[in-house]
């Protein structure tokens, strides 16, 4: 069932991990290494820190997501990521475009497979 | 975008033909795609053409139903761009630049067409999205930037702690140049995220205190050359072999001066950068590169006197060239926890605000 995670075109990969990043901070604040380890739990979706660390950059240049460094109870203290309003929002809407997606391309994507 | 305003091709002027119209917008288009230095090629717009005239196949070509298969393909500007996103989207290494962030192509509304990547380009656009042009790009696999350079251009690749790769396309040249800060995130010096720009929120004293760095590589230079000048030979060794056998030799006086120069040079451009109020990223990053060409410099210098005195081997070389990545990645990496420590008291401080309102 595992698909192989970097086997993945990087390009369809690319948008994806940027709304499941999304979906991730929209049930809740996460620092980096957070994000990693709980998308690490989705084999189609696992993802580098040398990935991620760089999605977090552009999301936040973008406005999407903001940051703020917390105490930690344990070691160090930790940047969380949370998203922004424009955030939720972005996340709404590609939400649907993701949902109407997925509808088509499994559509799309069965035909073939039965001939398979 | 300048055309984005322009009404499409036609409107609120008398009845025109397809023609006209189609003559018009691939007028538009070419004169975007030179404009912007995208290559569309021949058999592209041929590829436009016919699927226009497919579209129109049928139809009384009348001006209204040109415009509604042209509005298809968008605006002529947001065409030409596409075809350069499609380019720099088919190269997975192809964000070369600052401004990854436009790559994420957030696209809000949900559209597919060029019209709706011309409208990313356009809201991305502006913070200095950069064409595929002739003057930077990848020739052969290698990169390459003939570009006039700037200082963020050679802050973001030699200091970028969210960009895992250590080696990264020079900002000025052929070939490659040392992400400083990936190489600092594999030594766990820092996290990638520590800071969300860096050394921005570093205390401004900080920041300029780190142009003093190569100032005192400069003047450790000059101390020694005016003690070591007048017991110098008029020729003296100035490159040296593999086995460390002097190989080249030059008058001490243009060795004096070569040298004098990289620390010189450098030093003046870093100055330029601080003084010109240039973002604190700019400016850590040009003190450090001034430091790690003077430090060259320095080294060179002891080698020579090293040679000079009967010395054999290069090992004040290697050593040195040890310290010229050494000492700018500890700068670096200062200004850097620096700049974590002042957001990280920012942020507690206005936690704890909110902890006592509430």
């Amino acid at each position: 069932m595992a698909i192989e995670g970097e086997a993945i075109p990087s390009q369809l990969r690319k948008g994806v991990v940027e709304l499941a990043v999304l979906a991730l901070l929209h049930r809740g604040e996460a620092y980096g290494a957070e994000i990693v380890d709980r998308l690490v739990r989705y084999p189609g979706l696992a993802i580098s820190a040398g990935t991620a660390y760089p999605l977090l950059n552009r999301l936040k240049k973008s406005g999407l997501i903001t940051s703020e460094w917390q105490e930690s109870p344990v070691g160090p203290p930790r940047k969380y990521y949370r998203l922004s309003p424009a955030g939720e929002r972005a996340f709404v809407s590609m939400t649907k475009v993701w949902t109407a997606m997925s509808t088509d391309m499994t559509d799309l994507l069965g035909k073939d497979t039965t001939h398979a | 975008m300048r055309d984005a305003s322009e009404p499409l091709p036609g409107d609120g002027l008398p009845p025109v033909g397809a023609d006209a119209l189609l003559d018009d917008y691939f007028d538009r288009l070419r004169a975007a795609a030179v404009r912007l230095r995208i290559d569309i090629d021949a058999d592209a717009l041929a590829e436009l053409l016919a699927h226009v005239e497919h579209r129109l196949d049928g139809t009384d070509r009348s001006g209204d139903e040109a415009r509604r298969v042209l509005a298809e393909l968008g605006e002529p500007e947001a065409l030409a761009r596409a075809y350069t996103t499609d380019d720099r989207d088919s190269d997975v290494n192809g964000d070369f630049d600052t401004d990854r962030g436009s790559e994420s192509g957030l696209d809000r509304d949900g559209g597919t067409d060029a019209a709706a990547r011309g409208h990313r380009d356009l809201t991305a656009g502006s913070a200095g999205r950069v064409p595929r042009t002739h003057r930077a790009g990848r020739f052969l696999g290698v990169p390459y930037d003939t570009r006039q350079p700037t200082s963020e251009r050679f802050a973001s690749r030699s200091w970028d702690p969210s960009d895992p790769s250590i080696l990264v396309p020079k900002a000025l040249g052929v070939g490659w140049t040392v992400n400083f800060a990936a190489l600092a995130v594999r030594a766990h010096l820092i996290r990638p995220d520590d800071e969300d720009e860096p050394f921005a929120e570093a205390p401004a004293r900080v920041v300029t205190a780190t142009l003093a760095a190569p100032v005192l590589a400069g003047v450790a230079f000059a101390i020694l050359a005016a003690v070591t000048w007048a017991g110098l030979p008029d020729t003296v060794p100035s490159h040296w072999g593999a086995t460390g056998e002097p190989d080249g030799y030059s008058s001490r006086t243009a060795n004096l001066l070569i040298l004098t120069g990289f620390i010189v040079v450098p030093l003046l451009a870093a100055a330029w950068v601080h003084l010109a109020g240039r973002p604190a990223w700019n400016r850590v990053a040009a003190s450090a590169g001034s430091l790690a060409l003077a430090l060259v410099a320095l080294v060179s210098m002891l080698q020579t006197l090293y040679s000079v005195q009967g010395g054999t081997g290069i090992w004040p070389t290697l050593i040195g060239l040890g310290l010229t990545l050494v000492l700018p990645l500890g700068l670096l990496v200062a200004v850097s926890r620096s700049g974590r420590a002042a957001e990280q008291r920012r942020d507690f401080a206005s936690a704890s605000k909110k902890g006592s309102v509430s």
